[in-house]
């Protein structure tokens, strides 16, 4: 059992330190909630914070360039992609349904935590692009906590949990071909310094012969961000007063729920869900 | 292009963009998802949006195969290419137009196909047992998807573009199903 697990008194205390998250790097026994466990980066690459449990990581990525791949220092995935059409600009959803836009990162270390980056880049593998959409929901193990800050212009960050969608909720979430998730309730913080997360555009598209729904947003519902947490992720995110989309924050299921502040985020043209 | 049909209950409604269908969804949400209502109605808006302004359509099932009787709200095809092509906020006519023909990309950085627009899709498109009302009668076409609550206007598009006789002509021409369709509707 880690020490000190679940103590937001220490964790407020450290907010931002990063002579503490030094220190610590690679401890699992440093509680990371609150808003008080990362530092952001502005570089234009998302990373992921994993516990030590998680070895193995399989996501959905959605690049400018069209590839992308990821890694933890150590092990490097595949390059992914390949639906892009640079000569249409199209990106649409169907990375979530098509397995060559996603990926797994395997063999990552049982006996430490690590921070994995996700990196736009050409098919060759060289870093180039943007990020235009991350998905959590084909993980099924742990990840602590997220940073997409400095990535400009994101379309949708979608990491709700498993147990999130049920019933008629399966259809609360703006990616109708996207309702059903592996993710478990793991993740405390999500950081986006920067960062915004809108679309612009009549929220209805086609792709192939199949209609798609892409209103531009974040989905994080079921996951574990507190009150400073989530008000920390609205005060992080840049303004999306150009983008019509619906520009959709979902919270509902988080702890936090209850003692946030949705109006920061209301003011950048964002619409809280579940708050 | 599979046709989209949102369930109502013991109906289906075909999704035909810019023909009332906005106003009808939020009525179907209304009427038949309670779960849905309360997450969009007790959401935090922007300033000047509500539940009432912004557009459900991704929230709500669908099929695109119909399995029970359809309704469908069919708009003069004119006047529906003029709001299309408001929504898309695309201004050159004759552009459009030659786009629609050549099936070419649309938009600032000449993106999909603007044929392959859902607003710009024929309303000739969908399948099975269709009850048809006119746009003018989207109220009744409401109440025979069995939605009882009044219907509000969501997504009424602005500054449409004003068409030549002989620019009407072509989009005539070139949803000339739709047109057949709406003279027996009208």
């Amino acid at each position: 059992m880690p020490i000190n697990l679940g103590s937001g008194a220490i964790s407020a205390a450290y907010v931002g330190s990063n002579a503490v998250a030094a220190a610590y790097l690679g401890s699992t026994s440093v509680y990371t909630a609150g808003g008080g466990g990362i530092t952001p980066n502005t570089d234009a690459i998302a990373r992921l914070y994993l516990p030590a449990a998680t070895t193995s990581l399989t996501i959905g990525v959605m690049t400018s360039s069209g590839f992308w791949y990821m890694t933890d220092g150590t092990n490097t995935s595949s390059i992914a992609g390949g639906n892009y059409s640079a000569a249409t600009s199209q990106y649409y959803a169907n990375q979530y349904n098509q397995s060559n836009n996603k990926t797994t990162l395997s063999g990552m270390s049982p006996s430490a935590s690590k921070v994995v980056q996700i990196i736009s880049c050409n098919s060759s593998g060289t870093p180039t692009g943007d990020i235009r959409s991350i998905q959590l929901v084909s993980n099924s193990s742990d990840i602590d906590a997220v940073d997409i800050s400095g990535l400009g212009l994101l379309y949708s960050f979608a990491a709700f949990s498993s147990t999130t969608y049920s019933g008629n909720y399966v259809n609360y979430n703006s990616y109708s071909y996207l309702t059903s998730s592996s993710l478990p309730s793991s993740i405390t913080e999500v950081r986006a310094v920067g960062t915004t997360i809108a679309y612009s555009g009549t929220g209805v598209t086609t792709y192939y012969s199949q209609t798609r729904y892409w209103p531009g947003g974040l989905d994080i519902s079921g996951q574990l961000l507190d009150a400073s947490a989530l008000d920390q992720l609205y005060s992080d995110l840049g303004d999306a007063t150009a983008y019509t989309g619906t520009n959709a924050l979902k919270v509902r299921g988080n702890p936090g729920v209850s003692g946030d502040t949705p109006t920061v985020a209301t003011a950048k043209n964002y619409t809280v869900y579940g708050s | 292009m599979h046709p989209q049909y949102f369930i109502a209950g013991e109906r289906l409604f075909a999704f035909n963009p810019k023909a009332g269908s906005s106003a009808i969804v939020r009525g179907i949400v209304a009427q038949y998802y309670p779960e849905i209502e309360k997450s969009i109605t007790e959401a935090h808006y922007p300033t000047g949006r509500s539940a009432d302004t912004d557009q459900h359509h991704s929230l709500l099932p669908f099929r695109i195969n119909p399995d029970r009787p359809v309704v469908q709200v069919v708009r003069c095809p004119v006047e529906r290419f003029r709001s299309a092509m408001a929504q898309l906020q695309l201004q050159d006519v004759d552009k459009t137009l030659h786009e629609l023909h050549a099936e070419e990309g649309w938009g600032s950085d000449g993106g999909p196909r603007l044929a392959g627009n859902i607003h710009m899709m024929p309303q000739t498109r969908f399948v099975g047992d269709i009850t048809y009302f006119s746009i003018s009668r989207v109220v009744d076409a409401a109440e025979a998807l069995g939605i009882t609550c009044p219907l509000k206007r969501i997504n009424e598009s602005q500054e449409k573009p004003e068409l030549t006789g002989e620019q009407a002509e072509r989009v005539r021409q070139w949803y000339a199903d739709d047109v057949e369709l709406w003279e027996r509707v009208r």
